[in-house]
């Protein structure tokens, strides 16, 4: 856990700075992306950074909404910090709705953001692990990974690590029309499992024993499935596979 | 025929000091409201609204800040503008209290505003 970076009389908040870098890296994947695997759609080619925009200012305000949610308390927003689903669960009717319901479009536009969106989140989980949120359980061991003064799990990092390796999966391995499904599957199936061993406030939605990212984990899960099963056997437009 | 950036500065320097216009405000906000408050004639309501004051000039100004950092290259110009009204919030900021980092975000904001104009550019 390492707060602050010091330079001379300044500390510079690591988080801040982590969150910073994973959106100069998230925009350049995501150009580079858009570059490489969109040659026909010039509604994405055009408004682009403006879409970037949005998502990241809607995006950051629904994920510290989400989390005052999660808690019951909306006395100040932000106070329980920031959570990734609450900007992701949002960043789907949103972009719906920015490509004028165009499912095509929202398909291509979900593909071509999945490897940004995986880099972007490693790196900000390298932020929560210097900043000393979302730690894990305590443990005997590991004592190189210390947060808020305990050993514990540190279920940032491990998350980090599967998420460079889900990137490469995506990137390397899968084809370019179902990079949101696998993207959906793998990443809720970690998370879910992952959830077990934090430690932090989870908050609650349903008043079920399952934590919110768990219940949103396993409907990303589900609707991958549904959209890979539904499309695949009765329907000839194929959304599972993307714009064509 | 329109023109187009072809600097990574604008994109960096934006967002940079979006990120670090977070923290300078949370502290800009407290220190201006403290001090006030310690001033004779201050009373809460005084303190809070420069509270509310240096929050609302830093939204204004992380927001500009961070559109003109992305539309740095597509819209060199438009972004050039935002940038420079990033700056003079930032500005703003620094005098109500934001402290030194507020100072480096402003910082940040004008290069990122200068080399939005004077990048290379090409037609496309």
């Amino acid at each position: 856990m390492y707060p602050y970076i010091k330079l001379g009389d300044i500390d510079f908040p690591a988080y801040n700075l982590l969150v910073g870098l994973s959106l100069i890296i998230g925009f350049k994947t995501f150009e580079k992306q858009e570059h490489t695997y969109n040659k026909n759609d010039f509604f994405i080619k055009k408004y682009k950074e403006v879409i970037f925009c949005i998502n990241i200012i809607i995006g950051f305000a629904f994920a510290a909404i989400f989390e005052n949610f999660f808690h019951r308390d909306f006395s100040r927003v932000g106070q329980y910090g920031i959570t990734f689903y609450g900007g992701l669960v949002v960043a789907i009717p949103l972009n719906l709705l920015l490509l004028n319901f165009s499912l095509n479009r929202f398909v291509l536009l979900l593909n071509l953001a999945t490897p940004a969106l995986l880099l972007s989140h490693a790196i900000g989980r390298v932020g929560c692990y210097m900043a000393g949120c979302c730690y894990g359980r305590l443990i005997s061991d590991f004592s190189v990974f210390s947060t808020l003064g305990n050993n514990r799990i540190p279920t940032q990092l491990v998350e980090a690590i599967m998420l460079i390796i889900i990137y490469f999966i995506v990137t390397k391995w899968v084809r370019f029309e179902s990079r949101y499904l696998y993207y959906f599957i793998l990443y809720g199936v970690i998370r879910f499992l992952l959830e077990f061993f934090r430690d932090d406030d989870r908050g609650n939605l349903f008043n079920i024993s399952l934590s919110p990212a768990q219940v949103i984990s396993v409907i990303l899960i589900l609707l991958a499935l549904f959209i890979r099963i539904f499309f695949k056997f009765f329907s000839s437009n194929n959304y599972s596979q993307g714009i064509s | 025929m329109k023109q187009k950036g072809t600097s990574e500065v604008p994109l960096i320097m934006g967002i940079i000091g979006t990120v670090l216009n977070i923290p300078a405000a949370m502290c800009g906000a407290a220190c201006g409201a403290a001090i006030s408050a310690i001033g004779e004639a201050a009373n809460s309501s005084s303190a809070s609204s420069i509270g509310n004051y240096i929050v609302a000039i830093s939204v204004i100004s992380g927001l500009s800040g961070l559109v003109g950092g992305i539309l740095g290259k597509s819209e060199p110009n438009t972004a050039g503008i935002l940038m420079i009204i990033a700056t003079v919030f930032a500005g703003l900021e620094t005098l109500g209290g934001g402290g030194l980092l507020s100072l480096i975000v402003c910082i940040f904001y004008l290069i990122g505003a200068i080399y939005c104009f004077v990048q290379k550019k090409v037609d496309v």
